[in-house]
């Protein structure tokens, strides 16, 4: 199962993020970041995670952090995962190989379940039948 | 020695070729002062007078010169009044010819006591543009005779002709000034208004790019605000979804209080668009004037 990044500078957001996987029954491990710098960090010497990333941040935005993660030629698969819904920035998203959604704010079951393809479905569907 | 005055084919032959001299001399002249000199030094060899007096007409104005003895006075301002038997001769044109001699045309140039039966010949012509008054002061000893005329005639076309080639140039010249002054005046003007033009389209262009910088900067504000009223509402909106799948206590103890403090979070930020753009309209306001 891989392990899942929530990485977004409002606590809220990660919270609903996590209820939603809970509601899932999903079982695996989720580690949510309000600080991309510190979550930055951490996936330096991680592989194969999947990250929920928000784009609007101080300090440093998801771009900052798309873009660090391509310098650092780090694999892990991100869901960008934002409140804006500009055409500038869902065409940005495009440029990075990186990103394999980009989904609008707010999360909710019905979105969530877009997502099947990219968690493991099985796993999530036998979790729920225990 | 036959009587020279006798033979008339000769006569004509010496007054031929001292016109001819007379008027080529005139025809190389540029100027009135050089006609002036030629009349005073070629007349003598055409006519016999003791004073000839010349005045052309052109437009409202006089151009009148006197030959006496050897001396030549004249005047091209058209400063000179006419003399009273002048006046008549303009004004009836009838040749004149008597003894009553004027002071005015004598005085302080010739003798009159000294001259033995003076007699003065007055002469209007009208050529075609302008008149010209001649007249003549002749005696016993320079005598003058209606035989003259037609000598005395040819010499006044040829200095009125001169007269007109001079008159026309200067007018010529005159104008050609006018027109390079003209030409200069219209030249500076244009490139005034080339430089007024230049400065209108760099003024243009500095204003048009000043607009399109506070038009962009108009839309960054617009839609970063738009996206910070969002980021508030989206978390409303998600912890309201989840209220469906949470039982009561859960909600009101975990869900509601983030709901509040979202809430709150997108009352803030909507004081600080509100507060940001009355500040963009004033700043705007106070650049137009």
């Amino acid at each position: 199962m891989k392990k899942i990044y929530l990485i977004d500078d409002q606590p809220i957001s990660n919270f609903i993020t996590k209820k939603l996987f809970e509601l899932e029954g999903y079982t695996g491990e989720i580690i949510d970041f309000t600080d991309p710098e510190e979550a930055f960090s951490i996936l330096k010497n991680d592989k194969d995670a999947l990250i929920f990333l928000d784009l609007n941040m101080p300090l440093m935005n998801g771009w900052d952090f798309l873009n660090a993660m391509q310098a650092d030629n780090l694999k892990h698969e991100v869901i960008l995962l934002t409140s804006s819904t500009s055409k500038m920035d869902i065409d940005k998203a495009q440029d990075f190989p990186a990103v394999i959604k980009y989904m609008v704010k707010p999360m909710n079951k019905k979105k969530f379940l877009e997502l099947s393809e990219f968690l493991n479905l099985t796993e999530l569907s036998a979790a729920r039948s225990k | 020695m036959h009587n020279l005055s006798q033979n008339t084919s000769q006569l004509y032959r010496i007054t031929y070729e001292a016109y001819s001299k007379f008027a080529n001399e005139v025809n190389r002249c540029s100027d009135l002062e050089e006609v002036a000199e030629v009349c005073k030094t070629h007349l003598k060899y055409l006519l016999n007078f003791h004073i000839i007096r010349m005045t052309i007409f052109q437009g409202d104005k006089l151009f009148t010169f006197e030959l006496y003895g050897n001396k030549i006075w004249f005047d091209l301002k058209g400063e000179t009044d006419l003399l009273p038997y002048e006046y008549e001769l303009f004004k009836e044109g009838i040749p004149l010819i008597t003894n009553e001699i004027p002071d005015k045309l004598v005085k302080e140039k010739v003798e009159l006591n000294a001259l033995y039966d003076p007699v003065l010949w007055g002469w209007c012509f009208d050529k075609k543009e302008r008149k010209v008054l001649v007249s003549l002061l002749a005696d016993q000893n320079k005598a003058f005779s209606v035989g003259d005329v037609d000598i005395l005639k040819l010499m006044v076309d040829c200095i009125q002709a001169k007269f007109s080639e001079i008159y026309l140039k200067r007018q010529l010249a005159i104008q050609n000034q006018n027109l390079s002054d003209a030409y200069l005046t219209i030249k500076e003007k244009n490139e005034e208004i080339q430089r007024i033009v230049l400065n209108q389209k760099e003024t243009i262009k500095a204003r048009t790019s000043e607009i399109a910088l506070k038009n962009e900067k108009l839309l960054h504000i617009s839609a970063l605000n738009a996206h910070n009223v969002r980021e508030p509402l989206s978390r409303i909106q998600g912890i309201i979804d989840l209220f469906e799948f949470m039982d009561d206590e859960t909600c009101r103890k975990e869900l509601v209080p983030k709901l509040i403090s979202s809430a709150r979070e997108m009352d803030e930020v909507l004081k600080e668009v509100v507060e940001m753009a009355s500040k963009e309209l004033i700043e705007l306001k106070a650049a137009e004037l």
